[in-house]
């Protein structure tokens, strides 16, 4: 779907000038010096998928920091962690591990689930 | 694509009314239509002009979705026309909430349907950032910078530019406020005064709906107001996407 008719359209001759702005702009917008700080502080906390359970069902983690959540897939059938409340969906393979990074979250509970087990594998965050 | 017959430049034809996120949904396959019917002064080719686009899209790898995408298009009181195929790619860059700011790429081919209208691609950087727990509230913002170029028959030599923004406010996962702004920039290297190019600002809603494990539901509606005459008055989109990861 698309933006429909330029109209009246007639092209000036200062072009050349914006196209170095737009690309001076984007290379600025990508190396932003934050983008390349990696959390390397953000505590680590792990999960473990296991008969299509989560263990341990409820994580306590601070409230206020990025945190490096380990998901490990102890089946040989693949699984997705899956939260709205965390805003975060990832798929974990069978017999793997994935990294999802979570927060900072304020002070809660914060559920989550397996998309492909939802009924068994279910737990919660606890931030605090 | 859009009414091509009324296109002074090639390069307005790829400009979607989509703000595309920087994250892949790893084996999920998706469903996905959206609409835009836009309107202007009676007579003019803007008024109750529409496109519809229906796509079928998987997540391939972790960081690699493609999607196939079928658009159709007609200018105000015209009969809808079968207008381009288009691929498109999503290239997750980086892990969400890993890095400052959550990174993907862009890149489409559209191969055009119509007789004098040509092919194209685009390609360009997402740039996402969540903002959680500010001021109470958890956010994400989401920048689209685009580069297109015709290709084939027909094509043109100009470079288009389009952005699009959203920033949504995640208040609950059935439905969350936000606004977007999108822009065209047929040829960047003669751009024109911004009365002659493309710009929109409106509100959007966005929520999903979870069927897990038969899949979610998502959909976004968003109203537009043009901010130049170029844009017309205003414009009615919406998107609607079913997923189920396999």
């Amino acid at each position: 779907m698309q933006l429909q008719v330029i109209r009246n359209y007639r092209p000036l001759s200062n072009g050349p000038v914006m196209t170095t702005r737009l690309i001076f702009a984007a290379l600025l917008l990508v190396s932003f010096p934050g983008m390349h700080a990696v959390a390397a502080d953000s505590p680590r906390v792990s999960l473990t998928l296991r008969n299509h359970r989560f263990e341990p069902v409820e994580l306590e983690v601070p409230a206020g920091q990025k945190i490096e959540l380990h998901v490990i897939n102890a089946d040989p059938t693949p699984a997705e962690f899956e939260s709205a409340e965390l805003h975060r969906e990832k798929v974990v393979p069978g017999n793997q591990e994935v990294v999802v990074f979570i927060g900072p979250l304020r002070a809660g509970r914060f559920e989550f689930f397996d998309d492909y087990n939802p009924t068994t594998a279910r737990g919660h965050i606890v931030a605090r | 694509m859009p009414v091509l017959a009324y296109c002074l430049v090639a390069g307005a034809a790829h400009a979607d009314l989509k703000v595309r996120m920087p994250d892949v949904d790893y084996r999920e396959l998706e469903f996905e239509h959206s609409g835009l019917i836009t309107f202007d002064a009676k007579g003019s080719p803007l008024n109750r002009a529409q496109s519809y686009s229906n796509s079928v899209g998987y997540g391939v790898l972790p960081w690699w979705s493609i999607e196939m995408e079928g658009e159709m298009a007609s200018g105000g009181g015209q009969h809808l026309s079968f207008e381009a195929v288009t691929m498109e790619n999503i290239f997750q860059l980086t892990e969400p909430g890993e890095y400052f700011f959550n990174l993907g790429l862009f890149a489409e081919y559209s191969q055009s349907t119509m007789r004098g209208a040509p092919s194209s691609f685009a390609f360009g950087p997402i740039i996402q950032k969540e903002l959680n727990d500010v001021l109470g509230v958890d956010s994400v913002h989401t920048l689209n910078l685009f580069l297109s170029r015709d290709v084939g028959r027909d094509a043109t030599k100009a470079t288009g530019f389009s952005y699009a923004w959203q920033s949504v406010i995640r208040t609950h996962p059935l439905i969350s406020p936000g606004v977007e702004f999108y822009g065209l920039v047929p040829d960047i290297a003669h751009a024109g005064p911004t009365a002659q190019q493309q710009h929109l600002v409106g509100p959007v809603l966005v929520g999903a709906a979870n069927f897990a494990p038969y899949g979610k539901l998502k959909y976004e509606v968003g109203y537009l107001f043009g901010l130049t005459p170029a844009s017309g008055r205003s414009a009615v989109r919406w998107r609607l996407e079913y997923g189920i990861t396999f």
